[in-house]
C-alpha cells in the first residue's frame, strides 16, 4: 500500500478530522486533505489526486452517502476506494451504503486499530480484484 | 336603544316574554327579545364572543396537533436521556484524558531529571575532566538512558493516541446537542404557535413540521434496539452477509 497516496477526510467536525488525520499520520499516512462537507469535497476530489477517501455520513448540505453516489456516477472518480466513518448505526443504513458503493463502514465511537484493519481490508481487497 | 334596567323591571320584562310566549304571540315575544339583546351591553358580547373562539379555537389546536403531544411524550424524555449520556461521554472523555496524562507525566518528568544528570556529567566530559572509570560510569549511563528513551517513547507515544481518541465524544456529543437544539427549536415555535392562535388561527403545518428522523446520529441504548448495531463487529458480519 502506498503510504504516499493522497487522502481526503471529509467530516464537518473538526475534532472529528484532527482525529482521523492524527490516526493516519501514526499508520505512516502524511498526505492529508480535508473538507467539511460533500459540497467541499466534491471539487477536490474531480480537481483529481486523491486516492482515498475517508468520509463521515451526517453532514449539512451534502451528506456522505450524497458525495459517494456522486462519485459512484463520475467516470473518473467511480473506482475511488471510498471509507465511511459514520455515527449511524442503523442496520439498513449500512446495507444502503453497502449498496451504494462503500468499500468499508466504520461506527463511532472506533478505535485506531479498528481504522488501521479497516483500510488494510479495503486495499487488500482491491489489490485482489485488480 | 341603550337603556339600564332594575332588577324589577328585568323580572317583570322576563314575566311579559314568558306570557308572549305561552299565548304564542310570536310577534311580541321576538320584539321583547330584540330588545333585550340590545339592552345588553354590546361590547361585552362582543368581547365574549371572540374569547369564546379563540378557546375554540386553542383547544381545536391542541386537538389537530399531535405534534405538541408527540413532543411532550416522547421528544423531552428522548432529549433527557441523549442529555444524560452527553454528560457521561463528557465525564469519559476527560476521565481518559486525565489518565492518560497522569500515567505520561512521571514519565516525561523520569526523562528530564536523566537527561540533566547526564548534560552535566557530559559537561565535565566535553572539559576533559572525566576519570576513565567515571567515563566507564558516563557510557553506562548513556546506554541505560538510551534504551529507557525508546521504551518511553513508545509508551507516551499511546498515551497521546488515548488522548487523541478521547476527544472523540466531541463529534458524537455535538451531533446529540444539535438534535436538542432543533427540538427546542420546535417547542419555541410550538409555543409560539399556541399564542398566536390565541389571536388567530395559524395554518397546523407550520407547527406540526416533522422533524427529519432519516439520519438518527449516535444510538443511546443501542442493544434495545434490534435495527440497530452495537458494535463493529456487528457492521463487520452484517457486511460480509452482503458479500464484503
Amino acid at each position: 500500500m502506498d503510504k504516499n497516496m493522497k487522502i481526503l477526510i471529509v467530516d464537518d467536525f473538526a475534532t472529528m478530522r484532527g482525529i482521523i488525520k492524527n490516526l493516519l499520520r501514526d499508520l505512516g499516512y502524511n498526505n492529508v486533505v480535508e473538507a467539511d462537507d460533500g459540497n467541499t469535497a466534491l471539487p477536490i476530489l474531480r480537481g483529481g489526486g486523491i486516492q482515498f477517501l475517508v468520509t463521515d455520513w451526517n453532514m449539512p448540505r451534502m451528506t456522505g452517502l450524497e458525495l459517494l453516489r456522486a462519485i459512484r456516477t463520475d467516470e473518473k472518480l467511480a473506482k475511488l476506494p471510498v471509507l465511511m466513518v459514520t455515527a449511524e448505526a442503523k442496520r439498513e443504513q449500512i446495507v444502503e451504503a453497502a449498496q451504494a458503493g462503500v468499500n468499508g463502514y466504520i461506527v463511532k465511537p472506533f478505535t485506531a486499530n479498528t481504522l488501521r484493519e479497516k483500510i488494510d481490508k479495503v486495499f487488500e481487497r482491491i489489490a485482489a480484484s485488480a | 336603544m341603550n337603556r339600564k334596567l332594575t332588577k324589577q323591571q328585568c323580572l317583570d320584562e322576563m314575566r311579559t316574554l314568558v306570557r308572549r310566549i305561552e299565548e304564542s304571540d310570536d310577534n311580541n315575544a321576538c320584539r321583547l327579545l330584540d330588545e333585550f339583546h340590545h339592552n345588553w351591553d354590546a361590547d361585552l358580547f362582543h368581547e365574549i364572543g371572540r374569547l369564546t373562539r379563540d378557546l375554540h379555537d386553542t383547544l381545536n389546536n391542541f386537538h389537530l396537533d399531535s405534534r405538541v403531544a408527540a413532543i411532550a411524550e416522547k421528544d423531552i424524555p428522548d432529549a433527557r436521556e441523549r442529555l444524560n449520556y452527553v454528560i457521561s461521554m463528557t465525564e469519559q472523555a476527560a476521565r481518559r484524558t486525565l489518565s492518560a496524562t497522569e500515567e505520561i507525566m512521571p514519565v516525561s518528568n523520569r526523562l528530564g531529571q536523566s537527561a540533566a544528570s547526564l548534560k552535566s556529567e557530559w559537561v565535565r566530559f566535553t572539559r576533559r575532566e572525566l576519570t576513565p572509570e567515571e567515563f566507564r560510569g558516563l557510557a553506562r549511563c548513556i546506554e541505560e538512558f538510551l534504551m529507557v528513551i525508546t521504551s518511553d517513547a513508545s509508551h507516551i507515544h499511546s498515551s497521546l493516541i488515548e488522548i487523541l481518541m478521547a476527544q472523540e465524544y466531541q463529534d458524537i456529543t455535538g451531533q446529540i446537542i444539535h438534535r436538542v437544539i432543533r427540538l427546542v427549536q420546535e417547542v419555541e415555535d410550538s409555543l409560539v404557535g399556541l399564542i398566536r392562535v390565541s389571536r388567530q388561527r395559524i395554518l397546523p403545518a407550520e407547527s406540526g413540521k416533522e422533524v427529519e428522523t432519516a439520519l438518527e446520529g449516535p444510538q443511546i441504548r443501542p442493544v434495545d434496539r434490534p435495527d440497530v448495531v452495537a458494535n463493529q463487529d456487528e457492521v463487520d458480519s452484517l457486511l460480509s452477509s452482503l458479500g464484503f
